[in-house]
């Protein structure tokens, strides 16, 4: 008996499986491209060879993201916003305040301490501003990894501010400190601060006062350590990063099946 | 000229047992709040500040000027201000009113001020009365009961650097600075006592002015960062009149005699033609192009807040006036960062380049 | 007098009535159907709302003809009309046309016209929908009635008065402004002075365009029926607190029509007339808008007129009945202020106490008290991207909701005339997210 999540977000499509005891036993991860079927089969196959499961072996799945609905065989489908509620508190019972920043969104969204249910969220889907993409174009401009950009960033000390919200803008303002001879780790340090501040304001938004919530991340920008520091220092405390960040949608998901199945 | 900051003109008013006001933009009676013993301190973002406290009760469609505002108001002016005076000039500074009255009860006391929309006799009534009912509310802040002639006394001492002011704005070429000098010196206006205003004004260098350029005239909420005025001149221009709301837009008549209250609200409603009390379209555009003629203006820089719904009505018809008047137009809208972007900087230079 | 217009203006007021009737019967004859398909989620149309289009076409089929015939009025929605009224203008509303352009998917197209011409996006979606009409000179109506008049209050927001303002220009016509202050708290005496000193200032203007005498008898039999007109309007929305609700927020919105545009009306007061005999009727069948309601919600803002559809068949999937808007209460909350006695000076109150008019801390008790009433289970946050005065103060108002009552609300950003702020699939997840917090 397994239990499938999968989480079809606009840049990624991710699937879990978990066993009865609500243990990972694959997962997989695919870009989602122009056409999100192909996607969906692609980390359907790969998460059951991973576990060298077969299709019949799935008792209940549960689809996300944007493209829930196209999951034809799906017992049921569920926003990711409970999905990454859920997911987030298989690693961290109590978690109070989630903050996902993926590809091309981020949500704050807060969770009853009890019942763990969602109270309330807010979301930016709307503009790349302190989502995965501002970091990609950053990326792009500096003609680097983002996983090297992290290398590169001076943290704490560095005093760069970019000062433009709009994605456009602070690409142009990026170029412009690279053409002033500005130091590379501060011009980083900058752009995640910017990611950071954009994020606070969101989760400030859910938790006016976040200094009894215990606080976690998730998506794909938390596997940089950069923008998660950066975050730390706005909020003024310690946030939680789950092993995989990526997969948390696709847990949550693959957890409402297991839960709504039985 | 050295000038004191905001921050540093507070902490003086401060250190002298006075009380200070913070003012959002832009119509508002400084001699009524004068006379109560509080000193206007005129917040415009600023451009410095993030917006922070701004982003979580207002929407991302509502100016800068209120989300930055409400950050330095929470922030840096939390404790150093007595009580905030919100004039109702539009729909975002009425929300800003209102949610900080409502739902803001550690900000400090918010006092509010409509300004009719018309100028008739109602309107000159309605006004008078709204002074009166505004005076009564500041007493609770100032422990002061103005006689009405501690108001003339007070608008007889505004009024002074309000000359000063107009005589400055009028004559710009007859002082030796430059365009961000000069604005520099029109908007400590915004903060400084009308006293301090007045001297420091009349201390302003006199001489020939170096005039760089392509005569300009500039139009908008707030010129913020001042360093627009070095890339205008950078740019091959230099500005010859403004209709701007922090500074032209307030050159009033003088007060007439009479009852003080009376000659305040009449004083008030003897702006300029203004579209945050939407003014008629012809009032306004006559005004703008017949200042443009009188200072050979060669092109309109209209340098405008993002979302501001009384300035962005007009702009099609104001166009078509300047250029039906031979002039040129450009209207470009800043969200009031401390930089200014390089496409709004690139599209002054192109519009600065093809009207020379 | 306009001889041409005078035989149309008649033919349209009689030979009229026939066409609009059949065209009622069609619409009765589609609502039939829809009832016949058994929506699984939704019970089908009220069928008043073939006559409320009856009732505007009407009006709209006249105004082709007005000019040389009759004086024509514009008029802001929040505007005194009875003052007009009793001086026999033709009245139109150009919100109310907005609205309609926008419920018929007009709204992106007329707002680019607009756009095009050097208006920016940001200005209010209703003001770029009907300036790109006037400048196209295209209208789902035909031929729109040119002002003699413009009257516009803006108890509804600033925006309305530069739009208003630019109407005039571009019409050549006067523009008489009725000022209300906004009401931070409580109406000041010199507010309600100031709002009736405007409304006396208006009798000789518009006597002078209309060449008629303005009669205090007639001025008072009108704010009679208008007022009788809001409290029938009350008690449709009221009808609302029986559950299943028998009527929605989204009925609401499009029977409101007459209401705002022809308020005071005899033909107005029988059709709410006829509207509450029609809930009645549902309500003795037990039957809800809604035929699974298992939470009941406010709407609070504009409507997103071009997707009312959508969105109350979304709702109803997920069990969610909009019992209540306070938009549509705008006009039948200030009913009360109606002073029959003091006929000027009531108006005047009830202009100035507009809802949208008032504080956003009186919005928040106004929409607690609409929870109590309607049994309210959430309240959907329209972030309107057009209205500022709407949407200013809704983050601290949906925080209240939350600590003060416990409720569970979802914003949603859009804008109600133009299509192109409008993202179906992110709005979708939210609707679901809320159904999902709801339950």
């Amino acid at each position: 008996m397994r239990y499938m999540g999968i989480d079809i977000g606009s840049s990624t499509c991710c699937a879990v499986i978990l066993d009865k005891n609500r243990q990972i036993e694959s997962s997989a991860m695919v870009p989602t491209g122009a056409r999100n079927e192909k996607a969906i089969a692609s980390v359907r196959r790969q998460t059951l060879d991973g576990a060298g499961l077969k299709p019949t072996d799935i008792k209940g799945l549960v689809s996300t993201g944007y493209g829930r609905k196209r999951v034809e065989d799906r017992t049921l489908d569920k926003t990711e916003i409970v999905c990454h509620a859920k997911g987030i508190q298989t690693y961290f019972p109590g978690t109070t305040v989630l903050i996902d920043i993926g590809g091309q969104d981020s949500k704050a969204i807060y969770i009853h301490p009890k019942s763990g249910k969602v109270v309330n969220f807010a979301m930016n889907d709307k503009c790349a501003a302190g989502t995965g993409r501002f970091l990609e174009t950053m990326a792009r401009v500096l003609e680097m990894d983002i996983t090297d950009m992290d290398g590169l960033d001076v943290g704490e000390k560095g005093t760069q501010q970019i000062s433009n919200m709009c994605t456009v803008f602070a690409e142009s303002e990026v170029v412009s400190l690279i053409a002033q001879g500005v130091e590379t780790g501060e011009i980083i340090s900058g752009i995640n601060r910017a990611i950071a501040t954009r994020t606070f304001s969101l989760a400030k938004r859910v938790a006016s006062d976040m200094d009894s919530d215990k606080i976690a991340i998730s998506g794909g920008v938390a596997r940089i350590k950069g923008v998660v520091a950066a975050l730390e220092r706005c909020l003024g405390k310690e946030i939680l990063v789950p092993p995989d960040p990526g997969i948390i949608g696709a847990l949550g998901a693959a957890v409402f099946a297991l839960e709504e199945t039985i | 000229m050295q000038i004191p900051s905001r921050k540093e003109m507070i902490q003086n008013i401060k250190d002298q047992g006075g009380k200070v006001a913070a003012v959002l933009p832009y119509h508002y009676p400084r001699a009524l709040l004068r006379a109560h013993g509080i000193f206007p301190v005129e917040v415009w973002g600023p451009a410095y500040v993030d917006d922070m406290a701004g982003t979580q009760h207002f929407p991302e469609y509502t100016c800068k000027i209120v989300q930055k505002g409400t950050q330095f108001l929470m922030g840096p002016l939390a404790e150093a201000v007595d009580c905030i005076f919100i004039p109702h000039t539009c729909d975002s500074l009425q929300g800003m009113a209102s949610v900080m009255k409502d739902f803001m009860p550690e900000s400090k006391p918010v006092f509010t001020l409509y300004h009719p929309r018309g100028r008739r006799q109602s309107d000159k009534t309605f006004l008078t009365a709204e002074l009166h009912h505004l005076s009564a509310e500041l007493t609770a802040v100032s422990g002061v009961r103005p006689t009405d002639q501690d108001l003339r006394e007070a608008m007889d001492t505004e009024e002074k650097a309000s000359k000063v002011f107009s005589q400055i704005a009028l004559n710009r070429r007859d002082y030796d600075v430059t365009d961000r000098e000069f604005y520099t010196v029109l908007r400590s206006r915004e903060y400084l006592p009308a006293e301090d205003f007045t001297a420091l004004a009349q201390g302003m260098p006199r001489g020939k002015r170096d005039l760089i350029g392509v005569p300009l005239m500039i139009s908008g909420i707030v010129a913020d960062p001042l360093d627009l005025f070095d890339h205008i001149n950078g740019f091959g221009a230099h500005v010859v009149g403004d209709d701007m709301g922090c500074c032209s837009r307030r050159i009033y008549d003088a007060p007439g005699n009479g009852d003080a209250f009376d000659a305040l609200a009449v004083q008030l409603m003897s702006m300029p033609p203004d579209p945050t009390v939407s003014s008629p379209y012809k009032k306004r555009f006559d005004h703008i192009v017949d200042q443009m003629k009188e200072n050979q203006a060669k092109g309109l820089l209209v340098y405008d807040m993002k979302f501001c719904e009384p300035e962005l009505f007009y702009l099609p018809m104001l166009e078509e006036a300047v250029l039906a008047a031979g002039m040129g137009f450009l209207y470009v809208e800043i969200e009031l960062t401390p930089i200014i972007p390089q496409t709004v900087l690139n599209r002054i230079n192109a519009f600065i380049e093809v009207i020379s | 007098m306009n001889l041409s217009n005078a035989v149309k203006y008649a033919g349209a007021a009689t030979l009229g009535k026939p066409v609009l009737y059949y065209q009622k019967q069609q619409n009765l004859k589609r609502i039939e159907a829809l009832a016949q398909k058994n929506d699984p989620h939704l019970s089908p149309p009220l069928k008043a709302n073939a006559r409320m289009s009856q009732l505007l076409s009407e009006q709209y089929l006249k105004g082709r003809f007005t000019e040389g015939v009759r004086k024509v009025a514009w008029h802001s929605s929040g505007a005194p009309i009875e003052i007009l009224q009793t001086l026999d203008f033709f009245l139109y509303t150009p919100d109310n046309h907005a609205a309609m352009c926008g419920a018929r998917k007009l709204g992106a197209q007329y707002c680019e016209i607009a756009e095009n011409k050097g208006y920016s996006r940001d200005i209010c979606s209703y003001a770029r929908t009907d300036i790109g009409s006037f400048l196209s000179g295209k209208t789902p109506v035909g031929r729109l009635p040119k002002p003699d008049l413009i009257v516009v209050s803006n108890n509804i927001c600033q925006t309305i008065l530069h739009w208003y303002q630019a109407m005039g220009v571009y019409y050549n016509a006067p523009v008489f402004v009725i000022d209300t202050p906004f009401l931070y708290g409580d109406a000041k005496a010199h507010d309600v002075a100031f709002v009736k000193q405007q409304m006396e200032e208006l009798i000789p203007v518009a006597e002078k365009i209309s060449g008629k005498r303005f009669s205090r008898k007639k001025f008072h039999e009108i704010c009679r029926r208008g007022k009788l007109c809001s409290d029938l309007w009350c008690e449709v929305l009221y009808r609302a607190k029986h559950k299943p609700a028998p009527l929605s927020g989204f009925d609401a919105f499009i029977l409101m029509g007459p209401v705002v545009a022809l308020r005071g009306e005899v033909s107005s007061i029988d059709f709410y007339h006829e509207v509450l005999k029609e809930i009645d009727e549902r309500i003795d069948k037990g039957i809800g808008v809604v035929k699974n309601e298992k939470y009941r919600i406010l709407w609070d803002n504009l409507p997103i007129w071009y997707r009312i559809s959508w969105f109350s068949k979304q709702l109803a999937a997920l069990g969610i009945s909009v019992a209540i808007s306070n938009y549509t209460y705008q006009w039948a909350e200030p009913a009360q202020y109606f002073d029959l006695v003091r006929p000027m000076e009531g108006a005047a109150k009830t202009y100035l106490h507009s809802i949208l008019n008032r504080s956003a801390g009186y919005k928040l008790h106004h929409m607690e008290q609409m929870v109590e009433d309607f049994s309210l289970d959430g309240v959907l946050f329209h972030s309107d991207r057009s209205c500022k005065p709407y949407s200013l103060g809704q983050m601290d108002q949906s925080r209240a909701m939350l600590d003060n009552l416990g409720l569970p609300c979802v914003t949603i950003e859009s804008d109600h005339n133009d299509e192109r702020v409008f993202s179906e699939g992110q709005i979708s997840t939210r609707l679901q997210a809320f159904a999902e917090m709801l339950g």
